[in-house]
């Protein structure tokens, strides 16, 4: 016994020793492996991205997994209902429209970004992307990544076939006018509508109202003028004849592919989608900013755009949050990401670069990115709450009574307005 | 019994019955238990906890009682009221078409086709095993209603195109021809069974008194088969209104919820809004109305057995 008293002392400094000279060769970062889960072009971004960050952080080692985005969210949701890290990444995406919906209902199940330093970032980042982001108590709960400022991608030969100048189309209505000219030139629709699925350009044009499902407040925005102005427009647009009627986002794309529609109203990463499933219409394609209710109204709008966040139940949240702050606000990266995939950045400074200023040869060398750039700098911001697909669902639905059923716009609004109330018993808001 | 083979394996058998009854007495027990224990696990824990949620809700992250909130609310629901109906609507127009198709078709099977017998009971049962994420992909191909090879041949012929998928009246309609399409077969082979134990002598009896293939269908084969219709007819009551992958994946409900069944209703509520109370109490609700209707169904149809 006595012997083994001074061997355990003699191992015991041996160890902080060796401890301490391996904290030396450490300060740089943390170690260990990451998990993260992402999908689509998010995903391939970030596996992109991950030689570059292993060279600086030699000791972490970074798995993406690249899922679905369905499978992302019903894997996140289970995993937090269980609340175990094996079942569980250590970052995972997130879109803004869901982040209140997971940060509401799983309360501290994720990392508050702000106590480990990223306020630092806050300013870096356009208005319209980063509010949503933040919580009650002034807390960052993800890393912005991509926006999606919404414009109008169109076909420029079949506009000239058409004889329609785009340079005319400038609200809503010179829009219509447009589509009415291209069905008789023609014969082609001026764009497709998803009736079972999400009807983007509503959300467009809530937004151009400063306004969303709901307001700032969180108050249900279906019986506002707003609403009910652009409900009316899309009824008009309707029945002008001019929209396809497609059941979901699949059927609009086959029918771009098929020549069938004349023009895409949506967000940047269209671009993406265009190149990747059309490259057959190479040249042919052009953007313009979204048409406005009156002339000088505003044209910028969001349309998706994601985060990272980090949950709680990580081991390596030291080492994640590396990750995610290289993902986020390295410019070079942020550029990389939006030529590569069309996943417009959120950081300002990666908006001014020149490298957007050049032109997409698959848009006839248009420099499309230079209208997304002036998009994203106005972004309206806001508020998705964590009831949003349950508004989204009701205001699609009153869009599909409209549409398909004639159901006067008030009606419709109205049956909608009264639903969501009911249903998550928010107030209704007035303006 | 005049089999001695037969005998002598059963003798020890019986032996060993009159000796230390407790060893023989738990053996199924212990054989069965891994089947229970899994069954408590993960069926029976469930269908506690989600009555327990039924009575809570969920306020700033937290599950807090509230008593019968969420019943009130479902009650008042006008969504809720509309995937009811849908699923009646669904209910009453398939569940018959299908039976029916399902009794012919087995019929012919049984009696009439000698030769590709086998294929044919694979080809109608495929769909059942058919993963219905892949269906749904093909038959929205089916349905498109601009390139969809249905209205292709639909407008070939001259008649106009249907917008399948984009009107709440078509989408119904394609949804009950999804739903034919995969569950025919299933009914079809359970349907086979039932007559293959139906007495050879009947139907000869019947023959000798000179009844046609008609007559023996409805006063032999029918009422013969009552007992396999009505267990085809309750299965597929409770399969309706468990109705989810077809809608989820062909329709997702739209448009305008005409094919939001209550199960999909359920799934919304729970996996993408979280009111986890207010599914489970949809969940309640819908046990509530299977066993009214199967009591219904076994009231109607056991009366003259």
């Amino acid at each position: 016994m006595r012997r083994i008293v001074p061997l355990s002392i003699a191992t015991c400094l041996f160890v902080t020793a060796s401890c301490s000279e391996n904290d030396d060769q450490t300060t740089n970062g943390p170690a260990g492996d990451i998990t993260v889960w992402a999908w689509n072009l998010e995903a391939d971004y970030l596996i992109d991205i991950v030689p570059a960050f292993e060279d600086l952080y030699p000791d972490i080692s970074v798995h993406v997994m690249k899922l679905s985005g369905d499978q992302v969210y019903q894997r996140l949701t289970t995993g937090l209902a269980a609340g175990v890290e094996s079942q569980l990444p250590d970052l995972v995406q997130v879109e803004n429209q869901r982040i209140d919906l997971y940060m509401d209902n799983f309360q501290e199940s994720f990392v508050n970004l702000s106590e480990m330093g990223f306020d630092e970032h806050r300013d870096k980042f356009v208005e319209g992307k980063i509010a949503p982001l933040i919580n009650d108590d002034d807390g960052i709960m993800a890393f912005p990544r991509d926006t999606g400022p919404m414009a109008v991608f169109y076909r420029a030969d079949l506009f000239e076939e058409a004889g329609i100048n785009p340079e005319d189309i400038v609200t809503w209505d010179d829009y219509i006018q447009a589509g009415e000219q291209m069905r008789e030139e023609t014969g082609t629709l001026m764009t497709g509508i998803q009736l079972n699925g999400d009807t983007q350009f509503y959300r467009a044009m809530l937004q151009q109202h400063e306004l969303f499902y709901f307001d700032l407040d969180g108050e249900v925005t279906a019986s506002t003028e707003a609403a009910h102005r652009s409900m009316e427009k899309l009824k008009k647009m309707n029945d002008a004849g001019i929209l396809l009627h497609a059941a979901t986002g699949e059927e609009v794309n086959a029918a771009i592919k098929n020549d069938a529609v004349a023009s895409v109203i949506s967000g940047s990463w269209q671009k993406g989608i265009i190149e990747d499933q059309m490259p057959e219409q190479e040249g042919l394609w052009r953007v313009m900013k979204l048409p406005t209710f009156e002339e000088g109204g505003l044209t910028a709008a969001n349309d998706g755009g994601s985060n990272l966040a980090i949950t709680s139940v990580s081991s390596n949240q030291e080492a994640a949050y590396l990750f995610g702050e290289f993902a986020s606000v390295n410019v070079d990266n942020q550029v990389h990401g939006a030529l590569a995939y069309g996943a417009y950045p959120a950081l300002i400074e990666a908006i001014d670069r020149p490298e957007f200023e050049e032109g997409v040869e698959f848009f006839g060398g248009q420099e499309i990115f230079g209208i997304f750039g002036e998009e994203a700098i106005d972004l309206p911001i806001v508020n998705f709450t964590d009831d949003y697909l349950r508004a989204q669902n009701n205001f699609n639905d009153a869009i599909g009574r409209v549409i398909l059923q004639d159901v006067p716009v008030n009606d419709a609004l109205e049956t909608a307005a009264n639903r969501l109330e009911a249903a998550t018993g928010r107030g209704s808001s007035n303006e | 019994m005049s089999n001695p083979a037969l005998q002598e394996k059963t003798k020890p058998f019986k032996k060993g019955r009159k000796g230390p009854k407790s060893q023989v007495g738990m053996a199924p027990y212990v054989f069965i238990a891994p089947a229970i224990i899994l069954f408590l696990l993960f069926t029976g824990y469930p269908i506690v906890y989600s009555l327990v949620l039924s009575f809570t809700t969920n306020e700033a992250g937290v599950n807090v009682f509230a008593a019968f909130e969420n019943y009130l609310r479902l009650f008042q629901d006008s969504l809720f009221y509309e995937a009811l109906f849908n699923t009646f609507i669904i209910l009453i127009v398939q569940v018959p078409i299908m039976t029916m198709m399902a009794v012919i078709l087995a019929n012919v099977l049984h009696s009439g086709i000698h030769r590709f017998k086998g294929v044919l009971r694979v080809a109608f049962f495929t769909p059942t095993v058919t993963s219905l994420v892949a269906a749904a992909i093909i038959f929205l191909l089916i349905l498109n209603q601009d390139f969809g090879i249905m209205n292709y041949m639909l407008t070939s012929f001259g008649i106009e195109r249907i917008p399948w998928l984009n009107d709440p009246f078509w989408a119904k309609v394609s949804l009950i021809m999804v739903t034919i399409w995969r569950w025919t077969g299933y009914n079809m082979i359970i349907i086979l069974a039932g007559l293959q134990v139906i007495p050879k002598d009947l139907y000869e009896a019947a023959s000798i008194d000179g009844a046609g293939p008609l007559k023996k269908f409805f006063s032999i084969t029918l009422p013969q088969l009552k007992p396999v219709l009505l267990f085809a007819v309750v299965m597929s009551t409770i399969g309706t209104f468990q109705l989810f992958d077809e809608a989820f994946n062909l329709t997702g409900g739209g448009p305008i919820n005409a094919t939001t069944t209550v199960t999909l209703y359920l799934y919304e509520n729970g996996f993408e809004y979280f009111d986890f109370g207010y599914a489970s109490a949809i969940a309640y609700v819908v046990v509530v109305i299977i066993a009214i209707l199967s009591f219904i169904q076994f009231k109607v149809a056991g009366d003259r057995e």
